[in-house]
């Protein structure tokens, strides 16, 4: 019932951008939910050519927002903070983020994880999903790491 | 070029810093040019992310614009480079045009279709779908040709797994000599049976907490899952007389399902030896003849090597009593929420949340004003609720 929903909200949402450029962007195609899972509520949110998605899973903790704007009926991702990731993938990343020296000497205060898409992945290392893990504390400090090979391919320190 | 103007640089620079004449010198070149006949167009979309299940196809669409004085052959072809993570193979791409001439000043569309074969992998893909041949040779001898009209595919081929477990991650309150014993359902979907071997895994890394050994971990489990049923595995656990901290540890669930990734099937196990305090902090002041006594009590929003399920620092609560030498006081706290949210603006590099706006942690402070103080001995009674630890300062004036 809750899908059914979603889809004629994203029908009213996008029909009126179709008329003018007979474009229906299918949202799903643009949403990149963790590997092999789907989601299973879907909040979105249109502020003039702004679109504001909000994506959960049932089973996982955490939330994951998108902010696209659209172009003649093409969604483009501005912005994104991907933060609906397993608990256990959540503790891996930061024990691989703290074998690195510069970040287990500098890591202080709040710590986040966040998955990094391919397409930001790219500018850094490699057109694949990473995590970010970030410390914010007075410093922000964050390793990039490459799951896969258990590794921290970047460190940044404000 | 630069180059060439660094070494002439050089040139006048010594002369000037020797005072001697220098002779005019032939330069050599310093390099084969790296860029020839090269016919730039531009390309929309210059990157594509595609998520597809094995077997499955897509199909997307690039717009080609040619901005030049004359007309370029447009051939696209797949370039897989195989330094870099697993190739797309050519075969897994198609397009509705193999070869056209884009004319002077005008634009066209290509369709490419991507079918991932039902034998694929679970993984990440990437190659580079070039439409010209215009490419740039890197100085190295070693480097990849840089085709300048191409676009960047990756592919996430995934196959979405039969079985679902819950939970995923066992975190608790534990007391030094117990046994504890935990649950994990696991749920087959699947018309097929799975195979099941769990089996416990000391953790490899040890950055966060101490951690549980094997010896004091039982594992009582079905060996299959058959088809649209449910599986129970009871983990057993032991918390040794000694032990101190967090314990941790991973079950290994071992099911033989292709959807499931490692990371998938483990459970992992997050055990806080740690007495919940029933009695309160108590701190007693002295006070004479004070015009006012101030009592500030924060909860200390989690930070470093925060055990989970703490590490996002939710507010807290704590319960404050002040009791004065003729008894307990009522008064009603000044509450101050502090939230701590991030926009993006001193995010890293790659976190590209500007405008999102997220509450990174929270705390609750309580203030006790108490006016013109009897004296004697006060005593202030802090019970931690539902946070780790506080912070009280007390101002008696």
């Amino acid at each position: 019932m809750r899908k059914y929903i979603f889809f004629i909200f994203l029908f009213l949402l996008f029909s009126g951008c179709a008329s003018k450029s007979n474009v229906k962007p299918n949202l799903s195609d643009y949403l990149t939910p963790f590997d092999g899972l789907n989601y299973d509520n879907v909040t979105v949110r249109k502020e003039g050519h702004t679109i504001y998605v909000k994506a959960r899973y049932s089973e996982i903790d955490g939330e994951d927002i998108y902010v696209f704007v659209d172009e003649n009926g093409t969604l483009v991702l501005k912005s994104y903070c991907l933060e609906a990731i397993p608990e256990n993938v959540k503790l891996e990343a930061i024990e691989i983020a703290l074998s690195n020296e510069t970040i287990a000497k500098n890591a202080k205060g709040i710590v986040t994880v966040r998955r990094i898409l391919p397409q930001t992945a790219e500018k850094f290392y490699e057109p694949k999903e990473l995590l970010s893990v970030t410390w914010h504390g007075t410093k922000v400090v964050s390793a990039l790491i490459d799951l896969e090979e258990r590794r921290v391919v970047s460190v940044y320190v404000s | 070029m630069k180059s060439l103007a660094l070494f002439l640089v050089f040139i006048f620079a010594t002369a000037y810093a020797s005072g001697q004449v220098v002779q005019p010198m032939e330069v050599p070149p310093l390099s084969k040019p790296i860029y020839k006949n090269v016919t730039k167009i531009v390309i929309e979309p210059r990157f594509k992310s595609i998520r597809l299940k094995a077997g499955e196809s897509v199909d997307f669409e690039v717009t080609l614009k040619n901005p030049n004085d004359k007309d370029v052959l447009i051939k696209p072809k797949v370039i897989s480079n195989p330094l870099s993570g697993n190739a797309i193979p050519p075969s897994w791409i198609s397009f509705d045009k193999t070869e056209f001439t884009l004319k002077a000043k005008e634009s066209a569309k290509v369709r490419v279709s991507v079918s991932v074969p039902k034998d694929a992998e679970k993984g990440f893909y990437y190659c580079t779908i070039a439409f010209t041949d215009d490419k740039i040779l890197p100085p190295s001898p070693y480097g990849q040709p840089i085709y300048v009209n191409s676009l960047r595919l990756s592919v996430n081929v995934y196959i979405p797994p039969s079985v679902t477990i819950t939970p995923r991650f066992i975190s608790d309150f534990v007391e030094a000599g117990k046994t504890y014993e935990y649950k994990i359902r696991i749920k087959n979907n699947a018309d097929r049976s799975f195979s099941l071997k769990p089996e416990f895994v000391e953790p490899q890394y040890v950055f966060v907490g101490n951690y549980l050994k094997k010896e004091d971990v039982t594992i009582i489990s079905p060996s299959t899952i058959p088809p649209n049923s449910v599986a129970t595995v009871t983990v057993r656990v032991r918390i040794p007389e000694n032990a101190q901290g967090i314990l941790r540890g991973t079950v290994k669930l071992n099911i033989n399902d292709p959807g499931l990734n490692e990371w998938m099937q483990r459970v992992e196990l997050s055990l806080n030896v740690f007495r919940v305090p029933t009695e309160p902090f108590v701190k007693t002041v002295k006070i004479q003849n004070a015009s006012e006594l101030v009592v500030k009590v924060s909860t200390n929003p989690l930070s470093g090597f925060i055990p989970i399920p703490y590490w996002r620092g939710k507010g807290g609560d704590i319960e404050v009593k002040i009791v004065s030498p003729s008894g307990v006081v009522k008064v009603r706290p000044k509450v101050i929420e502090k939230i701590v949210v991030t926009t993006g603006y001193s995010s890293p590099p790659w976190e590209e949340t500007e405008g999102i706006y997220k509450v990174v942690s929270q705390s609750k402070t309580l203030i006790y004003d108490v006016k013109y103080p009897e004296s004697g001995v006060w005593r202030i009674e802090v019970l931690p609720k539902s946070c780790m630890g506080f912070e009280m300062e007390v101002t008696i004036e």
